[in-house]
């Protein structure tokens, strides 16, 4: 009896299970999401970009054909345009693939609200996907913009903007998970990169311009490439790479490009006696020697010390001009609210609610040390006889 | 430990055999009565031979010689035996016959006229049929109801060979052959010592088996070697042919299809086993020997570890661990990732996965089903298969089931793959029969993760390992010394210790001499 009831169980628990098996004939893999707002309709648009299965063998026909294709459907709510797509597509999504969240600017400059709880509910739905908003083009025209070598172009976004930060330095990438995170903590607001078509005479590219800053659930503005890196950075963690190009410290006209391999930014706001709030920044920087336009020696003892202020100079100029673009925008991109909130809780508690009241007047105080330290290959400058 | 029962055989009505009367008879005095008595023993026996003669007495004594052809050295019998038997005794007996206090023949023959070594007597028909039929020869004399046994056994036998199953690269190559004599010379030359003890058994009611059990007193456990005696002994069967026999009438757990016994084809392999203490059986017939108590971590463990340097033998351990839980898991686990854990595999790795897998009729368990049991098929088909035909299998297997199959998209390339990978990796364990259980739990893990995916798995895990660690090799816990956790021994499992480290031997319940080396460091002190 004991035997056969759990004999009986056992076998109740295997098959009564509620996993449902899905053969990977009958998935389509989606790489890129994208919501939109169809402001006509008003309805959602939601579109994916669904990648085809890559044949093995290398016989590549990539050229003549995309490695994916774009389906988008409507629907009251995002979550239903999402299942609408099964009206026209014989397989079932898989979401877990998916690597770049692409939101419309229509839906942008609504309420987050409408979408935000589609993706951060949805178990399916990662949240290290990369997020973008894309301005001058829908997201399914954007998805359908092949990027180059890279066939996935939902995939080609998300590794652009790694890459770009690693190199150039200049757009810091967000994922979904930060961006609820930004969204729904007092005194931060998220800053996402902005991906636009680019037309050339025969092709299309995609290209990361500027980027978008919320504030209160909504887009309000655009920061754009020099306030985008001076965003960057404030960004709080150790940051390296990217490159500065600064003018010649015996020409002004020239540039010299610095490559920084290390910064890190410390922001620490006080109260002081009048009651103000000023936001410290200190920012120490390392950089190397890469590149000079003109032909002086410019290695040397004094050069690199005015080539240090000058690039200090160079950085605490592109943040204040980023803060000071947040300001007008009244988008507290860099936290300082919640930097305030971590340092003087008490005072934040009084001022939280009309938080932008004050933003606005900020002071700032940035103080940035630059170093330089090598030059590498060589340690003289280029002389043409 | 379990007991044995012989309570089956008890119940069941044995055929008895036909001349058992007789057998229990013993001999009498008159010749031609035995003689009587032995040929209707040994009717239509075709390879019984005979010799009657006449010893060359005053007045002369009927004598005969009985022995099986084929097993005996003739030239022995013809020298040895015959030769002085029938003129030997004329010069004695001028001589001596008259010394002798009792004139007894029997006696003269047996101390002074035999030139072989090993002679002994006998008083019953039923020793007679034993002893003739191990290939000695019998001496009957009239008037004497004693037989005289004369150890004349040879046959002709395999040589000693390199074994064919278990293949080394470094370390003895010498291997066990069929004749038990040849095999326990084999370990008697690798130990040396008189606290090693072989201690025979005749098993079988009609084939009357040599079986031998050895072990080295003082390692071995006093209670282990009683409670194996005590088993074969409970034994009451026809016939063992092979060790196999034996296996499944004395382990703990018959049921089970863990085996807790090792067999192995190699001397150097059981003379290690013995100086750990444990302890091997020998069939006469068989060259395989068993070596219990075994655990199933050992069963990972190859006798050329500890020939080759620590640290590349090491390795190679690990590595064989690793292939096991690959041997065990893969096929499942693709099964389990592609039916119910899509987003567990890299992008591009599903988008390649379901590329190959466009346009297959069956589902990922069917087709990782259909090809692991072509493999087993493939294995069994090679093992079986006459040289001849051998590379016509591979071809088939090869071309046909790798590639056609593919290609006729019958099947997916990355399921060939996985099983190929799981094929290999199954043949890393170095115990033959141990890779038998992996390949059986396999299915079971297959079946599993079709139904429930990860989950399937992690259950069918833990029913595994449950069952493992619930059973015992002759007391001895199945997975120890990983459960019941054991540090010290461990580390000689998992790794191969060096032999400067390697000073205890690892631990058995009722073991009583567990140093096996000094330290170095003790060697020092006293040899400069």
């Amino acid at each position: 009896m004991n035997k056969s009831f759990f004999l009986s169980s056992l076998i109740l628990l295997i098959f009564l299970s509620g996993c449902q098996s899905l053969d990977v004939n009958e998935t389509s893999v989606a790489i890129g999401l994208g919501l939109d707002w169809e402001a006509s309709q008003n309805q959602f648009r939601f579109s994916a970009q669904l990648a085809k299965p890559i044949a093995a063998g290398g016989e590549s026909s990539e050229d003549d054909e995309d490695a994916f294709i774009v389906v988008s459907e409507t629907g009251e709510t995002a979550f239903l345009a999402a299942r609408n797509l099964t009206l026209i597509l014989p397989r079932f999504p898989l979401w877990p693939h998916a690597s770049t969240a692409i939101l419309g600017e229509n839906i942008a400059q609504k309420d987050a609200a409408l979408y935000i709880d589609s993706l951060v509910r949805n178990p399916n739905i990662r949240k290290n996907v990369g997020l973008v908003v894309c301005t001058g083009t829908t997201p399914e025209q954007l998805m359908q913009v092949k990027t180059p070598l890279e066939p996935l172009s939902a995939l080609g976004i998300t590794k652009i903007i790694d890459i770009q930060q690693r190199l150039l330095g200049i757009y810091a990438p967000i994922t979904i998970g930060e961006f609820t995170y930004k969204l729904s903590t007092p005194g931060i607001e998220p800053l996402v990169p902005i991906a636009t078509v680019v037309k050339t005479e025969d092709s299309e590219v995609i290209k990361i311009d500027g980027s978008a800053a919320f504030s209160e659930r909504r887009m309000v503005g655009k920061l754009n490439e020099k306030e985008s890196r001076g965003y960057h950075w404030l960004v709080e963690d150790l940051q390296a790479g990217g490159i500065i190009t600064i003018p010649s410290p015996d020409n002004p006209q020239k540039f010299v490009t610095l490559e920084i391999i290390k910064t890190q930014a410390k922001v620490k706001p006080c109260i002081n006696d009048k009651g103000e709030i000023i936001i410290n920044i200190k920012l120490t920087a390392d950089g190397n020697f890469y590149e000079q336009q003109t032909t002086e020696q410019l290695l040397n003892l004094k050069n690199f010390k005015t080539m240090e202020k000058i690039a200090a100079e160079e950085i605490e100029k592109e943040i204040a001009q980023a803060i000071i673009r947040a300001q007008e925008l009244n988008s507290d991109i860099f936290g300082f609210g919640q930097n305030l909130s971590k340092c003087n809780p008490k005072a934040w508690r009084k001022i939280e609610d009309n938080w932008y009241h004050y933003f606005s007047d900020i002071k700032t105080n940035i103080e940035v040390d630059f170093r330089l330290r090598r030059s590498y290959l060589t340690n003289s400058s280029f002389k043409f006889s | 430990m379990k007991y044995l029962t012989t309570r089956k055989y008890a119940k069941q009505s044995v055929p008895p055999i036909p001349d058992r009367h007789l057998v229990t008879q013993d001999l009498t005095v008159n010749l031609a009565d035995n003689l009587a008595n032995l040929n209707e023993l040994l009717e239509s026996c075709y390879d019984i031979v005979i010799k009657e003669f006449k010893i060359a007495t005053n007045p002369s004594i009927n004598a005969s010689i009985l022995f099986f052809d084929g097993l005996v050295d003739r030239v022995t019998i013809e020298f040895n035996v015959l030769k002085p038997l029938m003129f030997g005794l004329e010069e004695v007996s001028l001589k001596d016959l008259s010394s002798y206090e009792s004139k007894n023949v029997f006696n003269i023959i047996k101390e002074r006229i035999l030139s072989v070594s090993e002679l002994e007597t006998v008083h019953n028909l039923q020793d007679v049929i034993h002893h003739i039929s191990s290939g000695d020869t019998i001496i009957l004399i009239d008037g004497y109801a004693t037989a005289l046994v004369a150890g004349t056994r040879t046959w002709q036998s395999r040589n000693i060979d390199t074994p064919e199953n278990e293949i080394v690269i470094f370390g003895p190559k010498e291997g066990f052959t069929e004749t038990l004599l040849f095999n326990t010379a084999a370990l008697r030359r690798r130990i040396k010592s008189t606290s090693f003890k072989m201690e025979a058994f005749v098993m079988g009611r009609i084939t009357k088996t040599d079986v031998v059990l050895c072990y080295i007193e003082n390692i071995a456990p006093y209670g282990l070697v009683n409670e194996i005696k005590s088993r074969l002994d409970k034994i009451d069967i026809d016939g063992i042919l092979d060790t196999g026999y034996l296996k499944e009438l004395i382990t703990d757990e018959r049921k089970s299809v863990f085996t807790q016994i090792e067999h192995t084809e190699k001397p150097d392999r059981v003379c290690a086993h013995l100086l750990e203490g444990r302890i091997c059986i020998l069939v006469d017939g068989s060259p395989m020997a068993m070596v219990m108590p075994i655990t199933f971590p050992q069963y990972l463990i190859a006798s050329e570890d500890y020939y080759t340097h620590y640290i590349p033998a090491s390795f190679f351990r690990l590595l064989r661990f690793f292939a096991l839980f690959i041997a065990l898991l893969l096929p499942s686990l693709y099964v389990a990732v592609i039916t119910f854990h899509h987003e567990m595999i890299p992008t591009s790795l599903y988008l390649t996965i379901a590329a190959t897998r466009q346009g297959v009729p069956f589902p990922p368990f069917i087709e990782a089903l259909l090809l692991e049991v072509t493999f087993e098929m493939l294995r069994e088909a090679g093992l079986r298969l006459p040289r001849a035909v051998g590379p016509a299998v591979s071809i088939v297997g090869a071309l046909i089931i790798g590639d056609a199959a593919v290609r006729a998209g019958l099947v997916s390339t990355p399921i060939v793959v996985v099983v190929a990978f799981t094929g290999i990796a199954s043949f890393v364990t170095p115990a033959y029969n141990a890779g038998i259980v992996v390949r059986l739990s396999r299915f079971a893990f297959l079946f599993s993760a079709a139904i429930l995916g990860f989950l399937g798995i992690m259950i069918t895990f833990i029913i595994f390992i449950t069952r493992m660690v619930s059973i015992s090799s002759f007391g001895q816990p199945y997975l120890s010394p990983i459960a019941p956790l054991n540090l010290a021994q461990l580390s000689d499992i998992i790794i191969r210790r060096p032999w400067f480290m390697n000073v205890k031997r690892p631990y058995m319940d009722g073991m009583e001499n567990q140093r096996r080396a000094k330290m170095p460091h003790e060697n020092r002190g006293d040899g400069e």
